[in-house]
């Protein structure tokens, strides 16, 4: 939460306007580079490991072995 | 999702600034999740991946010279180590200028060796003096020289002699058991459904995921909302989960475990999951992005996993033993009962994310960080490092991720009880004393540990509007490596490889920027269907390409079931007589009740000339056979880690492929013969095995199957693979006048080997297709097909298995898929289908089979219908 107040402190004092976002609209900086990669890895990662990766549900099965 | 764009005035000092900048705005929210980008235009993704852990270290003692254990030695198992083959597909459409609809599916298919259970080396869970290496031993009676030492303090010793009247020295080390198991298959179709507004968008998803042991639904709803001029982006989602649990534990098995009061052999139980994710993004400077995130996720149910056990070894100590005698060893040894998890698990994550954007070297760095903490006690933190760099038209992404979790609070390697007793044998109250905790778990995935993973992902455009992507990543589990130390041991260290591919096509390349729409037009509107009469979507090598330099992508999905009554030749025939009959040299205990079989395949052509046409097809395939036992001996050999009642065997993964060239021998307005040439390479598995059991095997003399070396391989319908190069030829008559159209085609199968590496050929195949066709309306057509096939039976057999010294073994539990006379016969279907225009340059179509006349050689199980779907992408 306190990361919440910072960001929304920032937001008062940051202005990028519409034409300066050229460099935000990059693939390089989509909210995942490789989507589809991402969630192959998510879920070999999730099968492998114990701790919530802060994913939303999207099923994956058992994972049992 | 096409959008009306307004050309900002201030951006007109430079086109490509300009460009960029439209593609800017034409994105809400700009840092939101990826679907928003996406859904500008009508896609379809391909991938294929690969997940191979390398081989586990598996320990046993050594004999000292009295026969008790000595220094524990590393095994060399036989045993395949787990690999995971995975299939995905994605498409996305635009339904209206605001709603997308994206549509996966998933499906893998995982087998190898994996953790059954821990146990101390000195409890001789698994045996030196066998070459196949590890297999569970923890029997409910265990051997006479199966024993060690324990002190009050729950060290272990070793057993010095073969009597185990002498204490060895201290040896607290640990070993994995391993069980293997055969393929099991996993698939998983979900929908998601977004609605884009000016400066919100809500999504609304679900699916279904499917194993034979595991099923879980589940459904999510969410929303974005813009604020800040867009430079602000607040994400919200909310999950629900059920997953639904029938695991049926090996019957075999059972000698390896004690069931704890109230468990039985099948776990049918559920649980539910609840999330709730909440983040937050912001754009910090023309460059900068962050995003802020929590959630919460409640579990509830059957937490467990039904298939791992836990060692435990129960010391009896009388009192007056811990009393006189200062440092006491108690002789024990090892059994095994089912894990046991909280039915209840809270977990709490937070991620944090940063991404900046170099334009010097038009690249980004991307980091995330993520921290969870549930009521397991198990806290974790992930730190992941990307570097995106765009060159040439291609993007590199190095990663590295670095991950480390505590351990849960009942993780326990092995469990060990004390208890005091009196004079008398009575259990007396004592600090000594210990009982098994109410949950335990030795899964090493609930210890402390670290991972340590890094990779490279490669991607870019093909042609236009085809993307491709292929990704690397080495992982490394450690106990060593877990933040601050304190992990496991590193007996449960192991390293994984994974590595994928994938391949997506935009199907209105022309929206793309750069692109010019109306050459765009102009050029692929004849391709896919205008000057093509429809051909069933069950048929392959019917259509050449136009003109040279022509590209079609193809995917096509062909589902196959035979199911009812078993037949010889054509009459159906009772149980009783295939058992008698169907096997060649003793009786058939098993014959197959029920087997579908689905491939994929993907076909990319490209046409060099105008009359030449190559094609390459990558084919995936899984099988799914349930069996009918014949005989009670035969209720459960335990293949896979089902068995018992509802038993059956999987098997999928990579298949052959196909090469062909297509001519054109005839091409007049209304008239095309075309002549294909074709080899399938044997890039598919034809030696798939069954997991070894003990009883495998019934004429070894040790009746032990840990001395079977070669292994018994699975129904030769289920192998993934011919084994053999083969050639397919194909001579395709396609005619159309008006709406009217026709077609005849004669196809085959030759085998080019007489044996593929199992010692056995497949037969060969010929068909012939006759079809008749009408387009309904300018998009709709349909089609209605005969066909007849002949196949011979299969040639050669498999070897029989050998032991450890080389002599053959006769293999048991067969049935009557296992005999080569069984394969093959001759066919006739009548097919009816559709084909449906969905944009100029792409076409789906869809074709139903229904056997009329089946006359199989030998004993078979009726055949049922088959289900194909073609789709089709000019490029």
């Amino acid at each position: 939460m306190f990361g919440c107040l910072v960001l929304l402190g920032l937001t008062g004092c940051t202005t990028v306007e519409p034409w300066e976002r050229g460099n935000l609209a990059k693939p390089q900086m989509a909210a995942e580079a490789h989507p589809m990669q991402s969630a192959v890895r998510a879920h070999i990662h999730g099968s492998r490991e114990a701790g919530g990766g802060g994913q939303a549900s999207e099923g994956g099965g058992c994972g049992c072995y | 999702m096409r959008r009306t764009v307004v050309p900002e005035p201030r951006a007109t000092a430079d086109a490509a600034l300009q460009a960029l900048t439209l593609a800017a705005l034409a994105l809400p929210g700009l840092v939101a999740s990826h679907e928003s980008r996406a859904a500008d235009t009508d896609s379809f993704e391909f991938q294929v991946g690969r997940y191979q852990e390398g081989e586990r270290n598996i320990y046993a003692p050594s004999f000292n010279a009295l026969g008790g254990s000595g220094d524990p030695i590393e095994l060399d198992s036989k045993l395949k180590p787990i690999e995971v083959d995975s299939l995905h597909g994605r498409a996305r459409f635009a339904l209206t200028e605001r709603l997308g609809l994206t549509l996966d599916y998933t499906q893998d298919t995982w087998s190898g060796a994996t953790p059954l259970a821990t146990a101390p080396v000195v409890a001789q869970t698994n045996k030196a003096s066998v070459v196949t290496g590890a297999s569970p031993w923890t029997e409910t009676q265990p051997r006479s020289n199966a024993r060690f030492f324990v002190d009050k303090n729950m060290n272990l010793y070793r057993s010095g002699d073969f009597l185990n009247t002498i204490v060895g020295p201290l040896d607290n080390q640990l070993t994995h058991t391993l069980t293997a198991a055969s393929a099991e298959t996993r698939k998983q179709a979900s929908f998601n459904l977004r609605h884009e507004g000016d400066e919100f968008a809500v999504t609304t998803g679900g699916g279904h995921s499917y194993e034979a042991d595991y099923a879980s639904s589940f459904v999510n709803v969410g929303g974005r909302l813009d604020f800040n001029q867009k430079l602000t982006s607040l994400n919200l989602g909310l999950s629900y989960t059920h997953n639904q649990t029938e695991a049926t534990f090996d019957p075999e098995a059972e000698t390896f475990f004690t069931l704890n009061a109230g468990e039985s052999l099948v776990v049918r139980d559920e649980s539910e999951d609840v999330g709730v994710q909440v983040s937050l993004s912001q754009v910090l400077g023309k460059n900068t992005v962050v995003d802020v995130g929590a959630g919460y996720t409640n579990s509830q149910g059957y937490l467990t996993n039904p298939y791992k056990l836990v060692t435990k070894f129960d010391v009896t100590a009388p009192l007056s033993v811990v009393n006189t005698q200062p440092d006491p060893r108690f002789l024990t040894y090892i059994t095994s009962i089912r894990e046991k998890r909280p039915d209840s698990r809270e977990q709490f994550n937070f991620q944090l994310g940063f991404k900046h954007y170099f334009e010097p070297l038009d690249a980004a760095l991307r980091l995330d960080y993520r921290h969870s903490n549930d009521s397991w006690h198990i806290r974790s933190h992930a730190l992941t490092a990307e570097w995106v760099q765009a060159a040439a038209g291609w993007t590199f992404t190095p990663r590295v991720r670095y991950y480390s979790q505590s351990a849960a609070n009942f993780y326990l390697p092995y469990i060990g009880t004390f208890s005091v007793t009196d004079g008398s044998g009575q259990p007396v109250n004592h600090p000594l004393n210990r009982t098994v905790p109410i949950y335990y778990s030795s899964d090493h995935r609930l210890s402390g540990y670290g991972t340590l993973s890094g990779g490279l992902t490669i991607s870019g455009k093909l042609a236009r509007g085809v993307g491709i992507e292929v990704g690397y990543e080495r992982y490394i589990h450690a106990g060593d490596l877990k933040l601050g130390g304190g992990g496991e041991a590193s007996f449960a260290d192991f390293k994984a490889t994974s590595v994928n591919a994938a391949l997506s096509f935009e199907l209105d390349p022309q929206n793309e920027p750069g692109g010019d729409p109306a050459a765009s037009v102009g050029s692929h509107s004849h391709h896919a269907a205008h000057s093509h009469p429809p051909a069933p979507a069950g048929l392959m090598f019917a259509h050449a390409l136009d003109k040279a330099g022509d590209v079609m992508f193809g995917y096509q999905v062909m589902h196959s079931r035979q199911s009812g009554s078993m037949l010889r030749g054509s009459t159906s025939v009772d149980l009783d007589t295939v058992r008698t009959n169907a096997c060649a040299t003793s009786a058939c205990e098993t014959a197959p009740a029920e087997m579908t079989m689905t491939m994929h395949m993907l076909d990319i052509m490209v046409a060099p000339t105008d009359w030449l046409t190559l094609m390459i097809m990558p084919q995936w395939v899984d099988m799914d056979m349930r069996l009918a036992a014949l005989d009670a001996s035969a209720g459960g050999h335990g293949h896979g880690t089902g068995g018992g009642p509802a038993h059956g065997h999987q098997t999928g993964g990579l298949g052959d492929t196909g090469l062909a060239a297509l001519f054109k021998l005839v091409d007049r307005p209304g008239h095309q013969l075309n002549l294909g040439l074709g080899v399938t390479a044997p890039t598919g598995d034809a030696a798939v095995a069954l997991r070894k059991t003990k009883s495998s095997y019934a004429s070894d003399p040790n009746n032990d199957a840990l001395n079977q070396v070669s292994p018994a391989l699975i129904h030769y319908g289920m192998q993934l693979g011919s084994g053999t190069w083969d050639f397919t030829p194909s001579l395709t008559y396609l005619g159309m006048a008006h709406t009217v159209s026709w077609g005849a085609q004669l196809s085959g199968v030759k085998r080019l080997e007489r044996r593929n590496e199992s010692n056995f050929a497949f037969g060969d195949i010929f068909q012939t297709s006759v079809w008749g066709g009408m387009s309904f309306n300018r998009w709709l057509s349909g089609t209605v097909r005969a066909t007849y096939s002949w196949q011979g039976a299969i040639e050669g057999a498999y070897l029989p298995p050998v032991n450890a010294s080389g002599a053959p073994l006769t293999p048991v539990h067969q049935g009557s898929a296992d005999q080569p006379a069984n394969y093959g016969g001759h066919f006739m279907d009548v097919g009816l289908g559709l084909s449906a225009r969905i944009t100029p340059v792409s076409q789906l179509s869809l074709e139903w089979l229904q056997p009329v006349r089946t006359d199989f050689n030998g004993y078979q199980l009726d055949r049922a219908d088959t289900f194909a779907l073609h789709f089709n992408l000019a490029l």
